[in-house]
């Protein structure tokens, strides 16, 4: 085994829960995201030759399962646009739908409170929310500012408590 | 902490999928440096390629002749001055099933071109009234 495989598996023992749980949230279906994982690994296996340390490994690795989850979800987006479907219902549908869904209706309808945000203010509010990371993490895995993220949390704060409070 | 209480994942499944995903490299390792001849062989492909080239776009050139090419040109004219709005009778002709785009195709271009939902959705919204 060379040293690449040796690091690559380091970084599946290390990441492959906590990348599954973040891009879960996004996706929102188990079996999509068992698929985005292979593809995000992929990813990272055929870029680690070209990782210099320029930033933290985990950061790094972060940063490729989120950019492969938002294209995952822009491409949803507009296939759902091209079948004159709304993408709110198809989210709607797909957490209804969820068979590994375990929560309470407030947590259901949480879910898809976040799920109809726009895609700067769902990433951090994900991040903050569900995973906990700090401004500073989110900041160095989406490349904007901590004041900007700030703004987007309070915001996206404040329309989850406008839907969850307007009982959708 | 991860916040997960909500959600459950299938008996195991983070074993199987720590094992699957290590079998990323053995999947996609590049073939080992080659020596003697086999270096002559990307040098070998190359020339194969554009002989091959060559071959197909001379074979190409004497199909769509000039009689080829007038046919589908009468075609085109016929459904320009009839006003269809067939696009299969545009391709009919060359019976390519290439010319045909998937969702995916279209997925992509949409996608690679900056074009936004609000923008397909406006079409969409045009083509119905």
């Amino acid at each position: 085994m060379d040293e690449q495989e040796k690091v690559f598996n380091e970084i599946v023992k290390t990441y492959s829960e906590r990348l599954y749980w973040h891009v879960r949230r996004f996706v929102l279906s188990h079996e999509d995201t068992d698929d985005l994982l292979q593809d995000i690994f992929l990813k990272i296996w055929t870029a680690l030759p070209s990782f210099r340390g320029e930033a933290q490994l985990y950061t790094w690795v972060y940063r490729i399962a989120t950019n492969e989850t938002l294209n995952f979800l822009r491409r949803q987006k507009v296939r759902a646009a091209l079948q004159f479907r709304r993408i709110d219902d198809v989210i709607e549908e797909r957490i209804d739908a969820d068979p590994y869904f375990n929560g309470s209706a407030a947590e259901r309808a949480l879910s898809k409170a976040i799920a109809r945000l726009p895609e700067k203010q769902r990433s951090v509010f994900i991040m903050r929310y569900y995973e906990d990371m700090s401004y500073e993490e989110i900041a160095a895995v989406t490349g904007t500012s901590v004041g900007a993220l700030k703004a987007s949390f309070h915001i996206a704060q404040e329309k989850v408590r406008a839907e969850l409070g307007e009982g959708r | 902490m991860i916040r997960k209480n909500d959600i459950r994942v299938p008996e195991g499944y983070f074993g199987d999928l720590a094992e699957r995903l290590s079998a990323i490299p053995s999947q996609h390792t590049a073939a080992a440096a080659p020596h003697g001849i086999r270096r002559l062989a990307p040098y070998a492909a190359v020339a194969a390629s554009m002989l091959l080239a060559v071959t197909v776009g001379n074979w190409i050139l004497s199909r769509t002749s000039t009689r080829n090419m007038q046919g589908e040109y009468e075609s085109m004219l016929i459904a320009e001055t009839l006003g269809t709005d067939n696009l299969d009778y545009y391709f009919l002709e060359t019976g390519n099933s290439a010319d045909y785009l998937t969702d995916e195709d279209i997925v992509n271009y949409l996608i690679a071109s900056g074009t936004t939902v609000e923008q397909i959705n406006y079409v969409n919204d045009e083509e119905i009234r």
